[in-house]
């Protein structure tokens, strides 16, 4: 299954949020993480990973990977982290509110 | 950048310094390289083969991995754009909050600073601004450098500039081949009666040529027409249109009564005219002005383009010398001078004069300044040393100190705006209202650019010399030098340079403005001749219809000024052509029974004729021989009065009572004689005076003076005597109400404001001056206060200590007064025209100016040097 909008970002945050790492590391990540279920569209990882750089959420660096290639490190900065946490608290509040709704028995 | 890895900050500050599109879109693509680089190893490794690896890898980009690719490239590209200019603008906001934080933390010395500046630049624009409106505003004459003003001068007869008579304008008009057009004026007054009471005006005779040779092109309607047959026309000022006819353009074709007779109005002059003329007429010449050969009028000539101006003053003086044999009038010869001279030729110098005192002031005014923030960035230096040794760049601490400077200086250009709008409507309130265009001073664009200009120029001077001098400091100089500070000598010789910079350009002020203070007590305590105090004088216009002979103007006259003195508080009252140091004519004439002059010419006089009290009225003293009498009427013998520089110009040693004049065709006999009354602005006298009975004159101006001499306030009588006038006749027109005191103050008031601004310069250079000396000695004081404390510890007296900072105050203000004396003899000579009956390089001049400023120099250097001896020698060794 594809991403629900708006749910990248969060997404990401919380995947570099132990260690820096590269565009295709992440997208591995969350593809092992969700079993499979979620796909990760690269160019869109990739800008996404932009955007959240030019609002200082996540700052990015040139590194070495592993297998001796050239990659894009990215880590989360103070205010990325910041942002993840209310992400996180207003994300668990909708869904919440959706299970509610969707759950809701005949009365 | 390939394998090592590098600290953030600096790959992120080298991509931004170095940003550029290329680099935006590399990055873009390797990093979308690297993507699908490692998908197809992680493929590869769960065993895809490496063909059909890459194929799925691009595939799962979800798009054609060219369209990919450049959709990434140009979002990287403005991406690094954007953030670029974010961390361009970040950087200044945490500069400039930076430089708040530290100007905050020295109240003080932001506060002088701010203050001077604001002062300074304030001060220097409303000078600016009075000096812009008067001369260098833009006149609304086309192509003003090939207008000339045409004269005639005769050294013979000390006339420098004189009037042109009509028969040498006709002979020009007709021969002259370098001039496109000439024309001639002829300058009066005029009684206009519109809707309002009558009016006098400023009436300007002119031939139909004259809006041409000057290169006016009316603002609305047209100049008079070369035709003269059709009805009579009047062109008027804009001021008077504004302000008398409504300003609306259906003025064109209104009628005004001019001198009783209809005009229809055909132009409006625009608006920048600097003379005070308010209708223009035409000027037609009777056979009369053909005949007597008057000089009255004043010419003007356009030069055909590719005519030098000399060139057209030789041809006019060759077409007079050949006139001569039929007007037997030599010794005239022609003088031109650029038409705007007319206008502004008097107070040029003292305008640039002043002009370059205010730039004096701004400079000193900003080498105050960077003396007073060197000062301080040296205070900082501890600080600033130790941030480049911790890493800090030389770029990032002078653009931190520029800020600073560039803060300080922005907050003091608004503030000197306000400052400017104060400072002009002060001026134009001081200024002389005969100064030309004085009532457009105003805040302008061109006062709010100059601001701007002076302001760049401190930032430059106080902000960029000390911020490029202190970021030159070094950790290992600093503690080298024991924490004294860096390359002391070198700073030293910086602040020493500004200091003597400020002493001999404050020097040059003050001399200046000592030069002018003495003219202007010269010219205030000259003896008038007359008692100017308790008279108050008005003018009023006869028009020629209503009194068409002299002897009804006079008959008129006369009983105003019989009704006048009966007014309770009039002690005595007087009618006359001009008033004491203005007279109107100047007339030839001879001693009778004294040998012919030498030269061809006869002597000229300038006659004034009086009533009988106009004496008493001017409190003229009488000499010798007896006043007016009623008895000196047309029937009786011609008489005159003369005055003393008559006597001593052709009486020297005889007496002049009963002698008798060929004036003006007639025989006169001398029966009195007067004290000389000095010419109006004028330092030194140079033409004799002949006062007529009026009651015996022929011919009368349509424009005379009354007066009365009162007990009390004469401005309290201004009332009373319009009313006499109206009572007698509700059509003259009474103008130009004023005490003699404002006339007399009028007449140096051109002075008087030079002067006035002069000393205000003078003075702030002095301050300005006194704070440079302070802050330079009080920074050694502080810089050496250890050594100090050591030799007070070790047993100096106090007196040792502070000689050695007086010593210093008197080797800067020696080499500053050596300077500034050669500076201002030199300056000086070249602006004598300014000073009046004193010589530029008066001594007592220079000595005062010099005494003042060693005093100021000595009471701004013992502040510190006091503070020396309170140094406490275990504080001061404790201290670093």
């Amino acid at each position: 299954m594809g991403l629900i909008r708006g749910t990248l970002d969060v997404l990401v945050l919380k995947t570099i949020s132990w260690t820096p790492m590269h565009a295709f590391e992440i997208a591995r990540w969350l593809e092992d993480r969700s079993d499979g279920r979620l796909t990760v569209d690269g160019p869109a990882l990739i800008q996404a990973l932009h955007r959240m750089e030019e609002r200082k959420l996540v700052a990015g660096e040139w590194g070495v990977t592993e297998n001796g290639r050239r990659a894009r490190y990215y880590g989360v900065t103070a205010v990325g982290r910041a942002h993840l946490k209310t992400e996180i608290a207003k994300l668990a509040d909708d869904t919440d509110a959706l299970m509610t709704v969707l759950s809701a028995k005949r009365t | 950048m390939g394998d090592s890895r590098i600290r953030p900050g600096v790959s992120r500050l080298f991509r931004l310094v170095l940003r550029s599109d290329r680099r935006a879109r590399a990055d873009a693509d390797a990093e979308l390289d690297a993507f699908i680089d490692s998908r197809v190893e992680h493929l590869v490794t769960h065993g895809d083969a490496p063909d059909n690896a890459r194929a799925r890898a691009i595939a799962s980009l979800g798009a054609p991995i060219d369209e990919v690719r450049s959709s990434l490239r140009s979002s990287a590209v403005h991406r690094d754009a954007r953030m670029w200019k974010r961390e361009r603008i970040d950087g200044l906001i945490r500069d400039v909050k930076h430089a708040g934080r530290s100007l905050r933390r020295t109240p003080s010395f932001t506060f002088a600073v701010t203050a001077m500046l604001a002062l300074t630049i304030g001060a220097t624009a409303s000078v600016f601004g009075v000096v812009d409106a008067v001369l260098l505003k833009a006149f609304p004459f086309r192509d003003v450098d090939r207008t000339l003003l045409i004269m005639e001068s005769n050294s013979r007869l000390h006339l420098p500039k004189f009037a042109v008579p009509p028969t040498t304008f006709l002979d020009w008009r007709a021969q002259s081949r370098s001039f496109s057009a000439l024309a001639a004026s002829r300058g009066g007054f005029a009684t206009v009666i519109g809707s309002q009471e009558p009016e006098r005006v400023i009436a300007l005779k002119v031939t139909p040529s004259y809006f041409a040779a000057l290169g006016i092109t009316p603002v609305l309607g047209r100049s008079l027409s070369v035709d003269s047959s059709g009805p009579a026309e009047v062109v008027i000022s804009y001021a008077y249109w504004k302000t008398r006819l409504g300003g609306a353009p259906s003025v064109l074709g209104e009628v005004l009564a001019v001198d009783g007779r209809p005009y229809a109005v055909v132009g409006v002059v625009p608006n920048g005219w600097p003379g005070e003329e308010q209708i223009w007429t035409r000027l037609s010449f009777t056979a009369e002005d053909e005949l007597d050969g008057e000089h009255n009028l004043v010419v003007y000539g356009r030069l055909r383009p590719g005519a030098k101006a000399d060139e057209g003053r030789r041809e006019l003086d060759a077409i007079v010398a050949q006139g001569v044999s039929t007007a037997s009038d030599p010794g005239w010869s022609v003088v031109t001078r650029p038409v705007l001279d007319q206008w502004i030729g008097d107070v040029r110098p003292a305008f640039f004069a002043l002009l370059g005192g205010a730039g004096c002031v701004l400079l000193i005014g900003a080498a105050t300044l960077a003396n007073l923030y060197l000062v301080r960035c040296f205070a900082r230096q501890r600080e600033i040393a130790v941030r480049m040794a911790l890493g800090a760049t030389r770029i990032r601490l002078t653009r931190e100190l520029l800020v600073e400077a560039t803060l300080l200086s922005l907050t003091a250009a608004a503030i000197g705006v306000g400052v400017a709008v104060a400072g002009v409507r002060v001026l134009r309130a001081l200024a002389p209202s005969s100064l030309p265009r004085v009532s457009d001073v105003a805040v302008d664009g061109r006062m709010l650019g100059f601001c701007a200009l002076a302001t760049v120029l401190t930032v430059l001077v106080f902000g960029a010399l000390p911020a490029w001098k202190t970021s030159r400091a070094s950790l290992a100089d600093f503690l080298r030098e024991g924490g004294r500070g860096t390359g002391a000598v070198q700073q030293r010789r910086l602040q020493d340079g500004l200091v003597i910079l400020q002493l001999s350009i404050a020097f040059v002020l003050l001399t200046g403005a000592g030069l002018l203070m003495k003219s202007l007590i010269q010219l205030q305590g000259m003896d008038l001749g007359f008692r100017p105090q308790g008279v108050l004088t008005a003018m009023i216009t006869l028009s020629p219809e209503r009194y068409p002979t002299a002897s009804r103007q006079t008959a008129f006259a006369l009983q105003v000024v019989e009704h006048l003195a009966k007014q309770p508080g009039v002690t005595a009252a007087s009618v006359s052509t001009g008033w004491p140091g203005r007279g109107v004519g100047l007339y030839p004439f001879d001693v009778v029974g004294d040998p012919p002059p030498t030269q061809v010419q006869p002597s000229l006089a300038r006659v004034t004729f009086v009533s009988r009290d106009y004496f008493r009225t001017m409190g003229i003293a009488l000499r010798r021989g007896r006043e007016i009498l009623p008895s000196d009427d047309r029937r009786a013998v011609p008489i005159v009065v003369i005055d003393d520089a008559f006597v001593r110009r052709f009486f020297a040693g005889r007496d002049p009572i009963g002698r008798q004049l060929a004036l003006n065709s007639d025989t006169v006999t001398i029966v009195g004689v007067v004290a000389t009354v000095r010419e109006e602005g004028a330092a030194e006298q140079s033409l004799v005076g002949i006062y007529e009975p009026i009651t015996q004159a022929q011919d009368v101006p349509n424009f005379v003076t009354v007066a009365a001499r009162v007990a009390d306030n004469p401005r309290a009588h201004a009332a009373a005597l319009r009313r006499v006038v109206t009572s007698l006749d509700a059509s003259v027109p009474v103008s130009d109400v004023k005490t003699m005191v404002a006339r007399e103050n009028e007449s140096i008031s051109t002075t008087r404001f030079s002067t006035f601004l002069a000393s205000l310069f003078a003075l702030a250079a002095l301050a300005l001056g006194a704070v440079g000396i302070y802050s330079v000695l009080a920074y050694i004081v502080r810089q050496r206060r250890r050594e100090i404390g050591i030799r007070i510890a070790l047993g100096a007296r106090n007196i040792d200590v502070m000689s050695e900072v007086l010593k210093r105050t008197v080797v800067l203000t020696v080499v500053g007064l050596a300077l500034g004396t050669a500076a201002a003899w030199m300056l000086t000579r070249a602006l004598a025209s300014l000073f009046v009956g004193v010589s530029p390089h008066d001594p007592g001049i220079f000595a005062a100016a010099a005494g003042l400023f060693a005093l100021v120099a000595l009471l701004a250097a013992s502040v510190p040097a006091f503070r020396t001896t309170r140094i406490n020698a275990v504080v001061a060794l404790n201290s670093t």
